[in-house]
């Protein structure tokens, strides 16, 4: 998964650690997210977005999108 | 904002409670010593010390869940880690007292070890997120 925290911090021209201290996390877990070792949970990732009043998915983007199936690929896979 | 210290959970207040835990476990230990074993005094004694241990390990979970998710699943990596290393210690241990290695007490042995293997995979696990 990738991310703006970095950016949208940056923007903000916040630390790292106002940004942890806004979220109730260390330091390091802000560092750890924005250089992508570690994902947060939902709920933090939505606290995130909501701190950049941003939607979580401007905030968060998966690294491969997942693959919607179709109607008619549903269909024909329930034909089989 | 929180420490980034992962240990930040085990300093003041549970190193105290920790620390006087510990120190009445020892206490008890010597009072027992002065009965009988098998005796009822000496039982009611071991029990009080075993319950004292069922604090230290409430008192751990509750300093953990304290921390951030990033520093809780640290944690509980490494206690997952230093679980699985600690009993694979004791079973090879044990065979290797068949063998003829020295007898080696686990019920004292158990903590000292088990905290020390929790701690460097704290900092092992800890240090792949920085």
């Amino acid at each position: 998964m990738t991310n703006r925290v970095r950016e949208l911090r940056s923007e903000r021209d916040w630390s790292q650690g106002e940004l942890g201290e806004q979220l109730g996390v260390s330091r390091q877990t802000v560092n750890a997210i924005e250089t992508g070792k570690y994902d947060p949970s939902l709920p933090l990732a939505f606290k995130i977005a909501a701190l950049f009043e941003l939607a979580i998915e401007e905030v968060f983007e998966p690294d491969e999108k997942p693959k919607r199936k179709t109607p008619a690929t549903a269909e024909g896979r329930s034909r089989r | 904002m929180t420490s980034a210290n992962p240990f930040r959970c085990f300093q003041g207040v549970f190193l105290r409670d920790a620390f006087l835990i510990g120190l009445a476990i020892v206490a008890l230990a010597y009072l027992g010593r002065r009965f009988p074993v098998g005796s009822g005094v000496r039982l009611a004694l071991a029990i009080v010390q075993a319950l004292l241990l069922g604090a230290i390990v409430v008192r751990t979970v509750l300093s953990i869940r304290r921390l951030d998710e990033l520093l809780l699943k640290v944690h509980l990596e490494g206690i997952a880690i230093s679980f699985t290393i600690f009993a694979s210690l004791i079973s090879g241990w044990a065979m290797l007292e068949k063998a003829g290695a020295p007898s080696i007490e686990w019920g004292v042995w158990a903590w000292p070890v088990m905290a020390l293997l929790w701690c460097v995979a704290v900092v092992i696990r800890g240090r792949q997120y920085r």
